[in-house]
């Protein structure tokens, strides 16, 4: 083999130098060029025909993509918002029309509609189609009620929406918790009332949800009675003398067969009500979440805890006992690892 | 079936393991599903869904591209090598032969789904899913529509070259998942003059989006037993065809 001299050497390594640089230079002018056409170009979304016949049978794998280009792309920063608005929502409707199953897609889509576009019909008109695609799903219901509630203030239709929510399979405490409150501040505390008794009645076997759903029948009596104190005050311009005054003025929606008064307490002095069984209630929850915290310390630390503030580690917090302000708390016995109720040493 | 045939299927299974090709896009279809994993870890909430959906997807691109560059080749090659003279000059039929290249092709895509499909299932659980009957069926489903992609490619091997007919898969395969969307676009007026043809296109060519069972497979929607038995008979029925015709030209062709 010939073998190069040194000046074709230095020669070679010239040329590959200027060439190399060339490439460098037309590279990083055109990259910046193509990104700023194609990002552009990618901002095209087609139309629901287009989008179907463009998909050869892998219409989920399609929304699939949107959707990840669509999350990618919420905090991006754009030169004209409104374009990203309007793209981000085509976005939204060709994922879902891909893949009307699509929940995430509908949920965030609406939050994102109507919470940061402030467009709340854009966000009720995505969640509207995917209720009439799934008529099953709590989510959807729920989260229209929120848009309502929220962006646009509408509390009878967010309780319409709620309403609906609560009826669908599995839908969880916390929707019928909040389709509550809204029932009876809108006067239909038996309607609340009757949702939780159906629920117990529903859960009667198991005891942990017979006594969520009798803490919320507890806590639509206190709910009820605030707001009768409350028109009693605005009409009367002072407080009650009892919930019997309160009652025989018509202040509460009492009903034969039901107590709405029964175990509820009030205190003309400083106007408050109270109910001993939801608070007995709230501490038989705090204990039974401490002490499966306990086994789940355990399980994930390898050893035990010892002292309660250990379960902080599994924990979000500690719950508040209701009696705290007659010292009442919670501690945990090191020997048998159980969480009990104590009552502080107020010389401590 | 005849000694012949399973002698060649055998054969064929034998030979197609062989092939670099099949190695090299199982082991790309391999990758992919990993990489749907690290894009199920960037979405949000629907990261089974997503691992499931690219995972179905994968197998069944990966599953396409064998399917046409093996079936294209397969007795192309028999013919180019002079093989072929030797298979027929003994006690072998045409039509014995292309069914065992055929059932040969099938067996080695059976044992892909196989091999794919637990990759599959061992990529939804480490992503925290967890497998439904649904999937089995996506599978079973992708191995029938693999049926009849395997007898067209067969099929037109024999009247094209190789490359036509691994070009007239990929097309058929194409238009044959779109005849249904055709049919449901042109149902309004405004395309009321393409709809006997989008009707035509839909009963002559074969509706691929039959054996489309992915869909189901992400949301765990059970499938009846009806539809895959109707499905099972869709694919005897329209790979019989093809089949048929595939044994027709090779019976009338000279070497």
């Amino acid at each position: 083999m010939r073998r190069f001299g040194a000046r074709s050497l230095v020669l070679a390594l010239l040329v590959a130098g200027a060439g190399l640089t060339g490439v460098v230079f037309f590279q990083n002018r055109l990259g910046p060029m193509n990104a700023a056409s194609r990002d552009a170009a990618i901002r095209y979304v087609p139309d629901r025909e287009m989008l179907e016949l463009t998909s050869f049978g892998y219409r989920s794998v399609y929304a699939d993509l949107l959707w990840i280009r669509s999350i990618q792309n919420l905090a991006k920063p754009f030169d004209d918002p409104n374009e990203k608005y309007e793209w981000l929502e085509a976005l939204f409707h060709g994922i879902t029309d891909l893949d009307p199953r699509f929940l995430s897609a509908y949920r965030l889509g609406a939050t994102y509609l109507g919470l940061i576009k402030r467009d709340g019909p854009a966000g009720i008109s995505l969640l509207e189609k995917g209720i009439e695609a799934n008529p099953d799903s709590w989510q959807l219901p729920s989260d229209l009620a929120m848009l309502y509630y929220c962006d646009l203030k509408d509390r009878d239709k967010a309780l319409e929406h709620l309403k609906d929510a609560v009826e669908k399979p599995n839908a969880p405490l916390h929707v019928r918790a909040f389709t509550q409150f809204l029932m009876v501040e809108k006067d239909q505390a038996w309607g609340a009332i009757a949702m939780w008794l159906r629920f117990q009645d529903q859960h009667r076997k198991n005891e942990r949800l017979v006594d969520v759903a009798t803490e919320h029948l507890e806590k639509i009596k206190l709910q009820v009675a605030r707001r009768g104190i409350e028109k009693f005050e605005e009409e009367h311009e002072r407080r009650p003398a009892s919930l019997e005054e309160l009652a025989r003025g018509g202040y509460l929606p009492l009903r034969e067969g039901y107590d709405l008064l029964d175990g509820v307490t009030y205190d003309p002095e400083d106007g408050r009500v109270r109910s001993s069984l939801l608070k007995d209630l709230q501490i038989k929850r705090a204990l039974y979440l401490l002490n499966t915290a306990v086994k789940v310390y355990r399980e994930r630390k390898g050893r035990d805890p010892a002292t309660i503030f250990d379960l902080l580690d599994v924990l979000y917090r500690i719950p508040r006992h209701p009696r705290r302000d007659q010292g009442y708390g919670y501690g945990l016995n090191p020997a048998t690892l159980e969480v009990f109720e104590r009552k502080r040493d107020p010389a401590k | 079936m005849s000694a012949g045939v399973i002698a060649i299927a055998a054969n064929t299974f034998r030979e197609v393991k062989r092939d670099r090709v099949l190695y090299l896009l199982v082991f790309f279809a391999l990758i992919l599903m990993a990489l749907g994993q690290a894009l199920g870890w960037i979405s949000i909430e629907e990261e089974v869904k997503l691992v499931t959906d690219l995972s179905l997807a994968a197998i069944s691109v990966f599953a396409l591209l064998i399917t046409i560059f093996l079936g294209a080749s397969l007795i192309y090659k028999e013919v180019d090598k002079r093989t072929l003279y030797t298979i027929l000059s003994k006690d072998v039929g045409r039509t014995q032969f292309v069914l065992g290249k055929f059932f040969g092709l099938l067996g080695t895509f059976a044992v892909c789904i196989l091999l794919m499909g637990s990759a599959f299932a061992a990529n939804v659980l480490l992503c925290g899913g967890s497998l439904n009957p649904t999937m089995a069926a996506a599978l079973y489903a992708l191995l029938l529509e693999l049926t009849v992609i395997t007898a067209f490619s067969i099929a037109f091997a024999l009247v094209t070259s190789p490359i036509l007919s691994a070009i007239c898969t990929l097309a058929f395969y194409l238009v044959g998942h779109s005849t249904e969307i055709l049919v449901k676009f042109t149902a309004g007026p405004a395309h009321a003059g393409f709809r006997p043809f989008a009707k035509a296109l839909y009963y002559v060519i074969p509706n691929l989006e039959n054996f489309n069972l992915r869909y189901e497979a992400a949301y765990a929607i059970p499938v009846p037993a009806v539809r895959l038995l109707l499905m099972t008979g869709y694919a005897v029925v329209v790979s019989g065809l093809l089949l048929a015709f595939a044994s027709a030209v090779f019976s009338r062709k000279s070497f």
